[in-house]
């Protein structure tokens, strides 16, 4: 990293000023940015509301196509809260130093999308004031889900997902919310006080704190990988021809991380950018997500190759015709999309020169997102549209209704996110000190 | 009872006070410090954290109350689904792993809540906002007539500032 | 819901309480009250049945009504009656609806001229409408004309009884399907203008010349009926020609056609070349016959001589041949000449006397001809008539060529329309006093020698409405005419002999008796006639302009029930509209892509439909169905949200492409008279497809076997190693070969994958003694959609209209499935599989669900529980039959009055929000439990028949205990020709399917 020279943090005091100053107060283009943001949420919610008073009909869906954009958002959303705990957990239990800078802004994503992802479930059937009828709760007339149904096991996954991914988040908070308690001087103090819940760094706390992150991200560990296989078993447990393999499993986790590191790096420039925390993250930081970008890229493009190969090599009919139509049908434009941006779009990364260069990478990044919400798309699209009766083929098109709530929720994880950032600290002040007193410590003194 | 604190800036340095300070005899010892240091853990030698067993505790009661749910539901009122068999093992594991992790996590935060949060709430008049800056604090209880020990062994060993503090 | 069930079951109750309770006012009173006096027959929530005849088409068939409460809820054929045979078609399951039909008139109105000019209706009292009528006949007088439908009966008689008294016995009987032509025929060849029986159930090789008998052909239903008989395993061979495979020309297994217009010489060159095979033939014919040799007419026709001989020679061959005469869509200016050949042909070939009986002949009463429609217009232009009374008769849409309403106009006609719905000609009236329905009114009649029919009314008139010979014999007393004294009712039991035999022929729904065949002998004059093809008008380069009727909406008196417009048409699969059908290469060589709008001109007028390209049609020709454009409207119906049709005018009237041009001999209106000139306006239409392909690409939906391969599996099934197992399932893959046409790079033919055994002791609880299951026996299924009609009125399934159609959300559970395998000379192989839920054993959308919501029933069926549905949908992705449905919006509130009244009360409507789908009518299979249980035994076979099974008219379908060794169900399961769709898949479907036949040596 010696290549990459840019400003160093010259005291732990001066790394709380530089990233406490995230929370001073807002500026009119910060109020005006979380207003449209809020103002996408809103018209989401009118959408919302139309259709629960209609019905789905107000969307595009219809027979044989029965999942459509919901689902693919669902899983989109589900995809990108990915990274956090990767990058907090996995990547933690690797020691793998450069994580410190990006994970607080990783876990925030997370578990904003986490909680998003756990809304299109309900956005999506089509009597969403009967959700319940899933859970698992005693009632009198003695009626219980089906444990066997793949959406039960997606319940239970996305919301101890969610749930763990929120605790985690937390925990890794606290120090610093101690730090903002003591530092803030505004209204916020109370409710640091409050969240801090008396933190005050004796060596009893770090003592649990430390086991307490162990754990979590032990745990975290095995769960980030499940919960995407769970949901891809949502495809790969059905008959549907393009659904029914085993790829799906690895092929939906590694896409998960791709999206998820690619929607970080698409968050974190700006941020980097508006605030100055050049000095935190740093080049090095995006060269490293270059690389996992690099290497989840490439299983991703290897599972769509092998998708074709393996509906070719099976001498499987419908596979084969499903498939056919996925690369030349009606929908063939969506995954021609998904094919540029999600295998091509990133081959510069190769190149150390566009890994470190931010806007290079930025960009990627975006085309990627994109690209990962198409692979959703072409999976249900043409998996349902062509099965096995040729005579209840169909076509699917989008409606308005469905694209707005799609908007909306980029608008809600934005707004979330955007008030995040002024409520908490975006980079995890204590590891990065923890870092600054190592690099002293072994003589280092600079990177 | 009084006791003394010292304030340093290095959490090397504070490690080092530690050993000395165990080793003229001082139990009672509270550290503040801005970051967790391997080397104040290592100095202080209070062992494991009771939160391991919790964790192991919570995972258990998860993944045994995941599968006693399911099998219990499938017989409770018994449908044939899609030909299987009522209670269906294999897709049990699923909902198992997912509790078995959901519990394990509650567990190992809870203890969190209690050993760090709960048990340690009182008596830390010693606290300064710098602890959570640069500052690295040692608190040491003792009796009136140790307290010039105190403060030369916590002098020695580089603090910035050593005063008494009335507890 | 059970709540919303119960509520809408109270709801009818109470409707038909106050109905009942209150004799005075006819308009229901809306309150819940329980029956004060419970009148006979009716016990709330029990059934109850009359019989009735169906007045869908002149076909005249039995039907049994099911009521509930007072309200007709569905249409059963009448197992007693000699036509129905306890069937029905898909027209006549929907007789009630017409009933409560929205836009019905409330009672009399006359025509006013406001301020501004504009005609419009005017509600008037029917003390007003009567002084009306009245007056009206007086001026008259002499100069009064009644124009009707086809109608034999009481009424019929009545009605000249009733004109002659009045002292103008001018009446017409107009049909549009009159078979002008076959009467003039017979009057040529057999020396009378009677309409035989064409015994088509005891023909062993039938030649059809663009006769569509399943479609309208006189008794259609009928002819189903014995068009099966005739081709029980394996049996019987149909030969369709004509321009277009319509459903009958799809259920034929060799297909000619010729160029349109010369039909009449295949016909006479089949005659001729079979009399050489039979001998020469009558002597008087020899003569002509050596005129139209194969070889003479092959190349006029553009049909091969080799072919016509293979042809020829199957019907000499055949024991009991029978040919039927053309239809309207190959009716030229020739169309008597053209029917006297197909008759000769059936002289030649024997099947006079055999297949083709007089005596029990069909009677269409004194039908009218064309030309003599004609000749009352021009009258009515010179102002010869002064009051034109018309009943149950559409002229205004049916016959544009007339121009009926100028002639009103010129002529100042006074018009009377006693139509009970709008209609075109009821728009041109000055008087509308409206009748009864057939469900309200009484009635009788006789379609057929010795079959007298009689009519009764299932429900008290829902509007203040009037039976039109009460009106009729009003207006004559008052006119001081001599009529006989007492209501039509009272007329109606005197004429079937008093009190006692009428009410006795009431309860077995007419009274029928064997008529003796008569002999007929050739008439002289035959041998001097000379055959000509029909000349065709307009640019020879042109495509020819075929007009055909239409299967759901006859000649377009249907067209107000909107159930038939989104049943798909049995041979396009389109649904609501009008789209002109032609060969991919007439459509390649016009430059024309699938629904692009085309402009379609003739002499007689021009008009803008969709383009829709299939391969069933001759290249050449573009065809078009009659029935829609109509715009019936009522001012004073409520413009429900979902009422489609009083929006706006769903497709094109057909009928005004057609040029007045008429056959000299017969007045039949030559509906193949011209070409038509299509230009492609570029403009785009959405084409509104059910199946987006009729290439099953091999994967096994529809199979097939030959004869000779079937008689090969007989004899082995005999030897008992026949049990259908995967190896015997390799084999008639192997048969099937569904490749011939479409080959395609896919194995997918179901039979080239392992499949197992059907074990009994699977698929339902142990205890249980029963598992549900069906047979469909595809041979037998003809696609002629009276499944779907009867799933409609039975399980309340809802019309959601071409907006919804248009993204593919149609909602019914049964669907008809066709491909198409072969269509040409050699062969037609075109198969049509019923898809319906298959109850698998382990079915895919249960384990799916989330909720709990479709599981398996004790009894093996797959149970779907609507009011425990979220609506994931998921149970629809992984069906891979795509059996299910979701309601996208509530349906049932769309409902208009008094549409609603037809809902079966024992099944709910549902939500939007959930999934729905076949439940082997479970209601009704209840039903017969709850009747077991009481008499302590188990259902017995055959107790139970789902709805689809009851209608069908081609006895296909069974349906019964799988575990009860002896039931038919299970016998079909085991027979050689069965197969499982899909069953690769091991769903262990409970519907097990019966092959096609291909009636071809190759084996």
């Amino acid at each position: 990293m010696a290549a990459i020279t840019e400003p160093v943090p010259q005291s732990p005091n001066q790394i709380n000023d530089d990233i406490l100053r995230v929370l001073e107060p807002p500026t009119p283009i910060y109020v005006l940015m979380v207003l449209f943001f809020a103002t996408l949420v809103g018209i989401g919610l009118v959408a919302f509301l139309y259709q629960t008073y209609w019905g789905l009909g107000v969307t595009g869906l219809t027979h044989p196509v029965m999942w459509g954009v919901y689902i693919t958002t669902f899983v989109f959303w589900v995809g990108i809260a990915h990274a956090g705990t990767l990058i907090s957990a996995i990547l933690f239990l690797f020691r793998a130093k450069w994580r410190n800078a990006v994970n607080r802004g990783a876990e925030a994503m997370t578990v904003f999308a986490v909680l998003i992802a756990a809304m299109f479930p309900l956005i999506h059937i089509g009597r969403v004031y009967k959700f319940y009828f899933m859970v698992p709760y005693p009632n009198q007339r003695g009626l219980w889900p089906n444990f066997k149904s793949p959406l039960v096991w997606d319940l239970f996954a996305i919301n101890t997902y969610m749930i763990t991914s929120i605790m985690f988040f937390y925990v890794g908070l606290i120090p610093d919310l101690g730090a903002a308690r003591d530092r803030v001087r505004d209204w916020r103090r109370y409710l640091y006080r409050a969240l801090s819940l008396g933190w005050r760094g004796s060596s009893e706390q770090w003592r649990h704190w430390s086991r307490t992150v162990l754990h979590l991200s032990g745990l975290s560990t095995p769960l980030v990988l499940s919960v995407h296989s769970v949901v891809s078993w949502d495809f790969a447990t059905s008959m549907v021809p393009g659904w029914h393999t085993t790829i799906f499993g690895p092929y939906f986790v590694a896409g998960a991380i791709f999206s998820g590191i690619a929607m970080v790096i698409s968050v974190l420039v700006p941020v980097r950018r508006a605030f100055h925390l050049e000095a935190y993250l740093r080049k090095e930081h995006f060269d490293n997500m270059g690389k996992l970008i690099l290497l989840t890229s490439s299983i991703v493009g290897y599972s769509y190759g092998m998708e074709y190969f393996m509906a070719w090599y099976s001498a499987n009919p419908y596979e084969q015709m499903s498939f056919w139509w996925r690369g030349f049908g009606y929908h063939s434009t969506s995954t021609w999309i998904m094919i540029s941006c999600n295998v091509l779009s990133p081959l510069p990364l190769w190149f150390k020169w566009c890994r470190t260069n931010v806007l290079w990478i930025w960009i990627t990044s975006i085309f990627i997102n994109i690209g990962m919400w198409f692979e959703r798309y072409v999976i249900i699209m043409t998996g349902l549209s062509h099965e096995y009766d040729p005579a209840a083929w169909g076509y699917y098109v989008p409606s308005v209704t469905e694209l707005t709530i799609l908007a909306a929720s980029f608008g809600l994880f934005l707004t979330m996110f955007t008030v995040f950032l002024r409520l908490a600290p975006v980079i995890a002040i204590q590891e990065i000190k923890e870092l600054w007193y190592e690099d002293r410590a072994h003589g280092g003194g600079h990177h | 009872m009084a006791q003394v604190l010292g304030v340093m800036t290095s959490p090397y340095d504070l490690a080092a006070a530690v050993r000395d300070l165990k080793g003229a005899g001082f139990r009672e010892l509270e550290i503040y410090s801005p970051v967790p240091s391997h080397e104040i853990e290592e100095a202080l030698d209070r062992g494991p954290s009771p939160i391991r067993l919790l964790t192991l505790i919570g995972c258990l009661t998860g993944v045994s109350f995941a599968y006693f749910m399911q099998i219990w539901v499938a017989y409770d009122w018994p449908l044939v689904i899609g030909g299987k068999p009522f209670a269906s093992i294999v897709p049990d594991t699923i909902i198992g792993f997912e509790l078995n992790i959901l519990l394990g996590g509650l567990f190992t935060v809870l203890g969190l809540m209690f050993f760090g949060m709960w048990k340690t709430r009182k008596g830390h008049d010693a606290y300064q906002p710098g602890f959570s800056g640069n500052l690295f604090g040692c608190l040491v209880a003792c009796h009136g007539d140790q307290i010039p020990r105190a403060q030369e062994v916590l002098r020695r060993a580089g603090s910035s500032e050593v005063r008494v503090v009335e507890g | 819901m059970p709540e919303i069930d119960r509520r809408e079951f109270l709801k009818i109750a109470g409707m038909t309480a106050g109905a009942a309770a209150t004799v005075a006012c006819r308009e229901p009173v809306h309150k819940i009250i329980p029956y004060l006096n419970q009148p006979d027959e009716v016990t709330p929530g029990i059934a109850t049945y009359y019989n009735s005849t169906c007045r869908e088409c002149p076909g005249g068939c039995g039907i049994r009504v099911k009521t509930r409460e007072g309200r007709p809820l569905k249409v059963d054929g009448n197992p007693d009656h000699p036509l129905s045979k306890g069937k029905l078609c898909v027209r006549g399951e929907f007789g009630h609806m017409r009933t409560y039909d929205t836009a019905r008139f409330a009672g009399p109105m006359k025509r006013v001229v406001d301020a501004s000019g504009a005609r419009k209706l005017e509600k008037i009292t029917w003390d007003e409408g009567m002084t009306l009528l009245v007056e009206a006949l007086r001026k008259g007088s002499s100069k009064t004309v009644f124009l009707g439908g086809a109608e034999t009966g009481t009424q019929d008689a009545l009605i000249d009884q009733i004109l002659a008294a009045i002292g103008s016995p001018h009446r017409l009987r107009f049909e549009p399907f009159g078979q002008e032509a076959l009467r003039s025929a017979d009057q040529i060849v057999f020396g009378t203008d009677a309409v035989p029986q064409f015994k088509i159930g005891a023909s062993d090789v039938l030649i059809a010349f663009g006769t569509d008998f399943l479609e309208t052909w006189l008794s259609p239903l009928a002819n189903q009926l014995d068009f099966i008989e005739s081709r029980k395993n394996g049996k019987g061979f149909a030969i369709f020609v004509g321009p277009r495979l319509g459903l009958s020309g799809s259920n034929a297994d060799q297909w000619l056609a010729p160029n349109p217009g010369s039909e009449v010489l295949v016909a006479l060159a089949l005659a001729s070349e079979v009399a050489k095979r039979k001998g020469g033939g009558p002597e008087a014919l020899r003569g002509l016959l050596a005129k139209y040799t194969p070889a003479s007419v092959a190349e006029k026709t553009g049909v091969s001589q080799a072919t016509l001989e293979g042809v020829a020679a199957r019907i000499a061959a055949a024991s009991a041949p029978l040919a039927l005469p053309p239809g309207v869509e190959v009716q030229g200016t020739n169309a008597a000449r053209f029917a006297a050949a197909v008759q000769i042909l059936n002289v030649v070939s024997g099947a006079v006397g055999k297949t083709l009986v007089f005596g029990p002949d069909h009677n269409l009463g004194k039908l009218a001809r064309f030309a003599e429609l004609r000749e009352l217009v021009g009258k009515m232009r010179g102002g010869e008539v002064g009051v034109l009374l018309v009943h149950g008769s559409n002229p205004a849409y049916s016959a544009p060529q007339v121009g009926l309403s100028d002639a009103l106009h010129s002529g100042n006609v006074f018009t009377v329309s006693f139509a009970f719905a709008p209609d075109e000609t009821a728009e041109l009236a000055d008087l509308i006093l409206p009748d009864n329905t057939p469900f309200e009114s009484w009635g009788d009649g006789e379609p057929v020698r010795g079959v007298k029919t009689l009519q009764q009314p299932t429900v008290r008139p829902l509007f203040d409405t009037r039976p039109t010979a009460d009106v009729l014999l009003d207006a004559a007393r008052a006119l001081g005419a001599s009529v006989p004294a007492g209501s039509f009712r009272d007329l109606l039991v005197a004429a079937w002999g008093g009190r006692a035999s009428f009410d006795a022929a009431l309860g077995r729904g007419g009274e029928w008796k064997d008529v003796a065949a008569t002999s007929v002998s050739l008439a002289g004059g035959v041998a001097s006639l000379d055959f000509e093809p029909a000349p065709l008008a307009g640019n020879a380069s042109d495509p020819v302009l075929v007009v055909y009727p239409s299967h759901h909406l006859y000649d377009g008196r249907l067209s107000r029930v909107q159930a038939l417009h989104e049943i798909p048409d049995p041979v396009t699969k389109t649904m609501w509209g009008s789209y002109a059908e032609l060969h991919p290469e007439t459509a390649a060589v016009l430059d024309i892509e699938m629904g692009d709008v085309l402009q379609i001109k003739t002499e007689a007028g021009e008009l803008k439909v969709a383009a829709y390209p299939h391969d069933t049609i001759r290249p050449g020709v573009i065809a078009l169905q009659v029935g829609r454009g109509g715009l019936p409207r009522n001012p004073d119906a409520p413009l429900e949200p979902h009422s489609y049709w009083q929006r706006d005018v769903i497709g094109v009237n057909a009928y005004s492409l057609i040029p007045g041009k008429l056959d000299p001999q017969s007045g039949a209106l030559a509906w193949l008279s011209t070409h038509a000139s299509v230009s492609n306006t570029k403009g785009r239409a959405p084409v509104l497809r059910a199946q987006l392909t009729f290439d099953q690409q091999g994967r096994g939906f529809g199979m097939a076997c030959t004869t000779g391969a079937l008689a090969e599996a007989e004899a082995k099934h005999g030897e008992g190693h026949g049990e259908s197992g995967a190896e015997e399932h390799h084999r008639f893959g192997e048969w099937s070969n569904p490749h011939r046409l479409h080959p395609l790079p896919l194995q997918g033919d179901a039979a080239h994958l392992p499949t197992r055994q059907y074990d009994p002791a699977a698929d339902a609880h142990p205890d249980s003694p029963y598992r549900w299951g069906m047979s469909i026996d595809q041979d037998a299924c003809t696609g002629c959609n009276a499944c779907m009609a009867a799933c409609i009125t039975e399980n309340n399934i809802p019309v959601v209209g071409p907006e919804n159609i248009r993204i593919g959300r149609e909602m019914h559970w049964i669907r008809i499935e066709r491909y198409v395998e072969a269509a040409d000379e050699r062969e037609v192989d075109v198969r049509h599989t019923p898809m319906l839920c298959q109850h698998c054993g382990a079915a895919p959308c249960e384990s799916v669900c989330p909720a709990l919501a479709t599981y398996h029933s004790k009894e093996g069926l797959n149970v779907m529980v609507e009011n425990r549905c979220i609506g994931t949908r998921f149970c629809s992705n992984n069906c891979p039959y795509k059996a299910r449905r979701f309601n996208h919006w509530s349906y049932d509130w769309y409902v208009p009055e008094p549409e609603n009244w037809a809902l079966n009360p024992d099944v709910m409507v549902r939500a939007k929000g959930v999934m729905e789908k076949c439940t082997f009518c479970v209601q009704r299979i209840n039903g017969a439990k709850d009747l077991a249980r009481k008499e302590d035994r188990h259902v017995r076979d055959g107790e139970i028949a789902t709805a689809c099974q009851q209608v069908c008219p081609s006895n296909a379908i069974s349906f019964g205990n799988l575990r009860d060794e002896a039931a038919v169900v299970t016998e079909a399961r085991n027979d050689v020709r069965a197969y499982r769709v899909l069953e690769h898949l091991y769903t262990r479907p409970a519907v097990s399917y019966l092959m096609n036949i291909r009636r071809v040596e190759e084996a």
